[in-house]
């Protein structure tokens, strides 16, 4: 895990505000113990704590554009990363091998437009400084935590936990899971991820496929195993984890 | 914890599948020392999270201790698949499916935040296949009455069947034990007992006034939220945190399929009556 702290529609003196934007980052250390990196213009404020697991040479963050203009501090992973680059040969100029890379050049191509191309988890702030725009986004299901407050000068903060907002800002609330804001109206959620199973009317008629079932799960499962770190699997001898670690120990090379 | 229901049941699937497996005990008493920061790290006062955070809290230290950054988990599969035992109450297909719907939207609250802030509390990442944006779409689109727990099908058959030759049959069918009861019920008693001491009737009584958002609607509940106001003292802070009656993980609206389910406010999967083997008498 990673842990962000993001500062947008600045109202105060922004190199005044960066040492509490640093205590602040600082609470969600635990979450990226690896390094920490920070952004400090006019009108935002990035700052990121980093947990290390693919790219750990050259991924730290905030990540930016080759021009600079456009800063981006990611916690999250962008599972089908590899898939998405081979869009841009030649297009962008990748500087890292970062899977989180990936977002500023779906952004300089689509606009705010792409978030249906990720697969992952994640939660992001990306500062674009030549408009002085912002976007910021949460994953599908809210696997990756985020929040969002407003300190007493109005300056906008998002934050991965809590802790860092808690007795800086006036008014927080949680950033909902599925959802993305724009600096065109900071604070109002729109949504992004919608499906049309939700809808029993459409689904009551399918048919089902355990073969489908079990290629699809073994594919998640083969996707999410990108790692340039040792991991493992949380085993608790229900079937769920089970599954995920018989899944898992197929998908491996032996070793 | 020694002798728990889930600890034999992962070492037999680790023998069968091969895998390098560490067992980690810990101890009831190491649990309750590590309920305040749990709290300060879950951001949550949620009865049901913070009983199951505890030991995810615990592992997660250890797996850092043995250089390792990042774990797979299963969250997910019970909301996707109707794996809650409270499912067997599903009146019909279009209700069982409409609570696996809410299940998942509800899920940023419940086991996505444990899973995630338990582990990162340690500098850990963990990642749910069940929750694969592309998964997803497969397993909600299969057919509701398939999931359904009827002509001798148990929860999650689908599931199982799918998998049915890559475990031990012990396992593949296995009732589910909701985390907080596979860990022992020794855990959840023991937390019951002692919150029970610490916390008046007096004061549960006037909860509200001392917590005007969610007053707590147990003892136990009361005794998370005061660590949780210490730690969190806005109101804010507070709204952030779900608090809704539920019996073993269903939602309000489930709680309607049955009378036996509505008089109850415990999220142990022991308090459906009738379903689990070991259900309260």
């Amino acid at each position: 895990m990673c842990g962000i702290v993001g500062v947008f529609d600045l109202k105060v003196d922004s190199q005044k505000l960066r040492p509490q934007v640093l205590q602040m980052s600082k609470r969600l250390r635990h979450r990226g113990p690896d390094w920490s990196g920070i952004y400090c213009g006019e009108k935002a404020i990035l700052a990121h704590e980093r947990l290390s697991i693919v790219d750990v040479q050259s991924g730290k963050q905030p990540l930016f554009s080759k021009d600079r203009k456009l800063v981006l501090a990611v916690n999250g992973e962008i599972y089908n990363h590899q898939q998405l680059r081979k869009n841009f040969e030649g297009d962008y100029d990748f500087l890292t091998q970062s899977d989180c890379e990936v977002i500023l050049a779906l952004y300089r191509k689509k606009g705010i437009d792409f978030l249906e191309d990720l697969n992952g988890i994640f939660a992001f702030a990306l500062y674009d400084e030549e408009n002085n725009t912002y976007m910021i986004a949460r994953d599908h299901m809210g696997i990756i935590p985020l929040y969002m407050g407003w300190d007493q000068y109005g300056n906008f903060y998002v934050s991965s936990e809590l802790k860092a907002l808690e007795g800086f800002c006036n008014h927080i609330k949680e950033f909902l899971p599925g959802h993305y804001m724009t600096n065109e109206k900071p604070g109002e959620l729109i949504r992004w991820y919608d499906r049309e199973w939700k809808d029993y009317n459409n689904v009551k008629n399918n048919s089902t496929s355990i073969e489908d079932l079990r290629n699809a799960l073994e594919a998640a499962v083969y996707r999410q195993l990108m790692s340039d770190v040792p991991y493992g699997v949380l085993l608790s001898g229900g079937l769920d984890s089970s599954v995920v670690s018989a899944i898992a120990k197929n998908t491996l090379p032996k070793e | 914890m020694v002798g728990s229901p889930d600890l034999a049941a992962a070492q037999k699937v680790a023998d069968h599948i091969g895998t390098v497996h560490h067992q980690i005990h810990f101890t009831v008493q190491e649990g309750l020392d590590a309920i305040r920061d749990v709290i300060y790290h879950l951001e949550t006062y949620d009865v049901t999270t913070i009983r199951a955070s505890t030991p995810m809290y615990l592992l997660a230290r250890v797996i850092k201790s043995m250089g390792v950054k990042m774990v797979l988990s299963g969250e997910g599969a019970d909301e996707l698949f109707g794996g809650y035992l409270y499912f067997h109450k599903a009146p019909n297909a279009e209700l069982f499916h409409e609570e696996t719907v809410r299940k998942l939207g509800k899920l940023h609250l419940y086991d996505c935040l444990r899973a995630n802030k338990s582990l990162a509390a340690w500098g850990v990442e963990g990642r749910v296949p069940f929750l694969d944006k592309e998964f997803m779409d497969v397993a909600m689109r299969i057919n509701p009455d398939d999931k359904m727990i009827k002509n001798g099908r148990i929860e999650k058959w689908v599931v199982r069947k799918a998998f049915e030759d890559y475990l031990p049959k012990e396992i593949v069918w296995r009732q589910k034990e909701q985390f907080s009861d596979g860990v022992g019920y020794s855990w959840i008693d023991t937390l019951k007992a002692i919150t029970k001491e610490r916390i008046s009737d007096e004061e549960l009584a006037n909860a509200k006034y001392r917590f005007p958002i969610n007053p707590p609607m147990s003892k136990e509940e009361y005794y998370y939220r005061t660590i949780f106001k210490e730690n969190f003292p806005s109101d804010s802070a507070a709204a952030c945190v779900p608090s809704v009656p539920s019996v073993a993980c269903s939602t309000p609206e489930a709680l309607a399929w049955d009378e036996s389910l509505r008089n109850t406010n415990d999220p142990s999967g022991r308090a459906v009556k009738n379903v689990h083997v070991e259900s309260y008498k």
